[in-house]
């Protein structure tokens, strides 16, 4: 039982590091392409959107998962 | 930045929002519609494999439509850098949040389940919302 509460806690602590460190690296990116380029902000926007669902869609399955294993396995 | 421009710029941002809002719309209504064929086929397995796959396509469809409605389809724009990334961050946790919740009130509130097919729809429709977003990225929409 407390082997499954560790692994709960490894797919959740590190879903939420891979999330947090995408989106974080691509926000910095996002603004450093706003500094240079102010009038493509609105394009950036929307690739901006594109990419974050590409980002965190692998540590959805995660935390999908670890819930999973908490609740119902 | 002068008189002009600076209202021209708003309304720019808005048109691109616009635009791009509803071709994200119109991916969503994609997968709606995968998440009923994959349903439909799930239900020659049986019945708790066909809810079971429905569920799995709605856990991924309302944070995400949830998200694109907080996102992209808020009316007062912003235009600053900064106010498009503060906007997109606290999307972004609310869509989590909202995929959390729902999550744990699946697990707790259905039995039986079916994880194979919840799992495997979440997973097939987050595969199409890549191959979507990207071919949408691409064409430069």
């Amino acid at each position: 039982m407390e082997i499954t509460y560790i692994a709960v806690a490894l797919l959740l602590g590190l879903s939420a590091l891979a999330g947090a460190l995408g989106v974080s690296l691509l926000g910095g990116k996002f603004l450093e392409g706003a500094a240079r380029q102010p009038e493509l902000v609105p394009v950036l926007r929307s690739q901006f959107f594109i990419v974050v669902g590409l980002v965190d869609a692998v540590p959805m399955i995660g935390v999908g998962m670890a819930l999973y294993i908490l609740f119902a396995g | 930045m002068r008189k002009g421009e600076a209202e021209q710029a708003p309304a720019a941002v808005s048109r691109h929002q616009r635009r791009s809002f509803k071709a994200f719309l119109r991916i969503l209504q994609v997968q709606a519609v995968l998440i009923l064929a994959v349903s439909t086929a799930c239900l020659l397995l049986g019945k708790v494999e066909a809810y079971s796959a429905l569920l799995g396509g709605l856990l991924y469809l309302v944070p995400n439509l949830y998200f694109t409605l907080r996102a992209l389809g808020n009316r007062q724009v912003a235009t600053t850098a900064r106010g498009v990334l503060a906007n997109m961050y606290a999307s972004e946790i609310g869509k989590m949040m909202l995929a959390v919740g729902l999550f744990t009130s699946t697990f707790l509130l259905v039995q039986p389940l079916s994880p194979f097919s919840l799992f495997g729809t979440f997973i097939l429709l987050q595969l199409s919302g890549w191959m979507l977003h990207l071919r949408l990225f691409n064409t430069g929409s």
